[in-house]
């Protein structure tokens, strides 16, 4: 499966942002502000490029913002533009164009077409060394670029890092494997003599105890989120179980994908956040390719570093 | 976990009761600098907060009701009436996993929380009710409320 395939299950389920789960307020919190500042030097016309775009969250942002430029958005995922920015558009002269399926690699746009480029958490997936030659292609001369790239010290960082500490997989397929069984057996006995076959009530045990297990602490602080949420999902199925066998098994291989893509995007998380080193190494290779960069700083609110900020000129 | 669940919900009532039309708040009890107004005050506040005791520990009470009036109840307490707005729901979407997102009329995305197994339809009309710790209710004209999480960009 490929690091797309997991990204485009995650935006496929109509997310806005990558980080909804780490700032409740989404792009109106700092996130928003550092939009609306960085906005404010932004010409009036042209054309502004959304690197790693996903559903288009940003494009929400500029357009509550007023921001008249021309939109494209790029992310080799299969993406969507979000409904809040098509009810928004149905009032908004700004023309918009999404290019689904190409990375920050290779733009099928010409050279100097974009005055502005902005990246929230979109760049760094990215391989640098082709991604920043082809920046500096589609940057008009002057144009300017803001970047907000994954810190290795981030309060995302950390949060996925947590996530990926308490996915257990072993259990996590142990509960699909039992609701496979219990499945399986709804289809060979009466459903109204599914508690009397061994098989099916061993699974439900099993389940139980799962459920025991990561549902009944009390105190938030210890409580293992990942495997709480997954285990409600999980519980779900319960709810189907008088429902046609196919229903059930739609169910079981949807919370196996699902959990499957959320580890997958957790680990892709961790292994593009940059530490300082890696920043300065990122930056260079930016002045290689004729970009002034700005010294980066690492971007904070009130909780702690939320990513590098990154931003330059041509 | 019940014990936990209680004092969430004793603390609330204190607020809410405190926060009601009849009396003063709690802070505002606080704030009076005569002692004996201030302990007339809190005599006041605390009949009030037995009568909601053992108004929420009725057995008819369901767990979302409790819930529902803390998240008022906090609401008046800290002298802010609830925010709310009202949309028509556009499309519900039922995930795979039985996950259900509802997307308001002007856009806004909201995926279900509750454990309800009732969920909102295309075409109905709710209002947006904020309550407690940022939480976000759906009320339905019939009175149906689903605690959701705005995913809205």
């Amino acid at each position: 499966m490929t690091e797309q395939a997991h990204w485009s299950a995650f935006w496929n389920q109509g997310h806005a942002t990558t980080f909804g789960d780490f700032f409740r307020d989404g792009y109106q919190g700092s996130i928003g502000r550092w939009i609306s500042e960085a906005s404010a030097a932004w010409p009036q016309e042209g054309q502004l490029l959304d690197l790693g775009c996903g559903n288009c969250g940003l494009l929400t942002s500029i357009l509550e913002l007023g921001c008249s430029l021309s939109y494209v958005g790029v992310d080799p995922a299969d993406v969507i533009v979000n409904e809040r920015a098509q009810a928004l558009l149905e009032t908004r002269p700004n023309t918009i164009q999404l290019l689904s399926g190409q990375g920050a690699e290779k733009v099928a746009l010409p050279d100097q077409s974009a005055q502005v480029a902005v990246s929230i958490f979109g760049f760094e997936y990215a391989q640098s060394a082709t991604a920043v030659p082809e920046l500096s292609r589609l940057l008009a001369s002057g144009g300017t670029f803001h970047f907000l790239m994954h810190h290795s010290e981030s309060i995302v960082t950390q949060m996925s890092k947590r996530a990926l500490d308490e996915y257990d997989k072993a259990e996590i397929d142990a509960v699909i494997a039992a609701l496979t069984v219990i499945s399986d057996r709804a289809e060979r006995v009466e459903l109204s003599k599914l508690k009397d076959d061994l098989l099916a009530e061993q699974a439900r045990t099993k389940i139980n105890e799962f459920a025991a297990q990561y549902l009944s602490e009390s105190d938030a602080k210890q409580t293992n989120v990942t495997m709480f949420e997954f285990m409600t999902t999980a519980l779900r199925f319960f709810k189907l179980v008088r429902q046609p066998s196919a229903k059930r098994l739609e169910f079981i291989e949807g919370l196996r994908l699902e959990y499957l893509h959320y580890r997958a995007r957790f680990e892709q998380m961790m292994s593009v956040a940059k530490n300082e080193a890696e920043i300065r190494g990122f930056c260079e290779l930016c002045q290689t390719y004729g970009l002034t960069v700005e010294a980066p700083q690492a971007f904070h609110d009130e909780r702690g570093i939320i990513a590098w900020k990154i931003s330059g000129t041509k | 976990m019940e014990n936990f669940g209680y004092k969430i919900v004793l603390l609330a009532i204190l607020m809410s009761v405190a926060g009601g039309a009849r009396g003063a708040s709690l802070l505002d009890c606080a704030d009076i600098e005569s002692v004996e107004a201030r302990l007339a005050c809190y005599d006041e506040l605390a009949g009030r907060v037995e009568e909601k005791i053992s108004e929420s520990q009725a057995p008819a009470v369901s767990t979302q009701k409790r819930e529902v009036i803390r998240q008022e109840a906090a609401a008046v307490a800290i002298g802010q009436k609830p925010v709310t707005d009202a949309f028509t729901i556009k499309r519900a979407i039922r995930s795979k996993i039985m996950r259900m997102t509802y997307i308001g009329d002007d856009g806004r995305r909201f995926v279900d929380q509750s454990t309800h197994q009732v969920a909102f339809r295309a075409g109905d009309r709710v209002r947006l009710e904020r309550g407690f710790m940022g939480a976000k209710i759906l009320v339905r004209s019939d009175g149906l409320r689903l605690k959701v999480k705005e995913v809205t960009p």
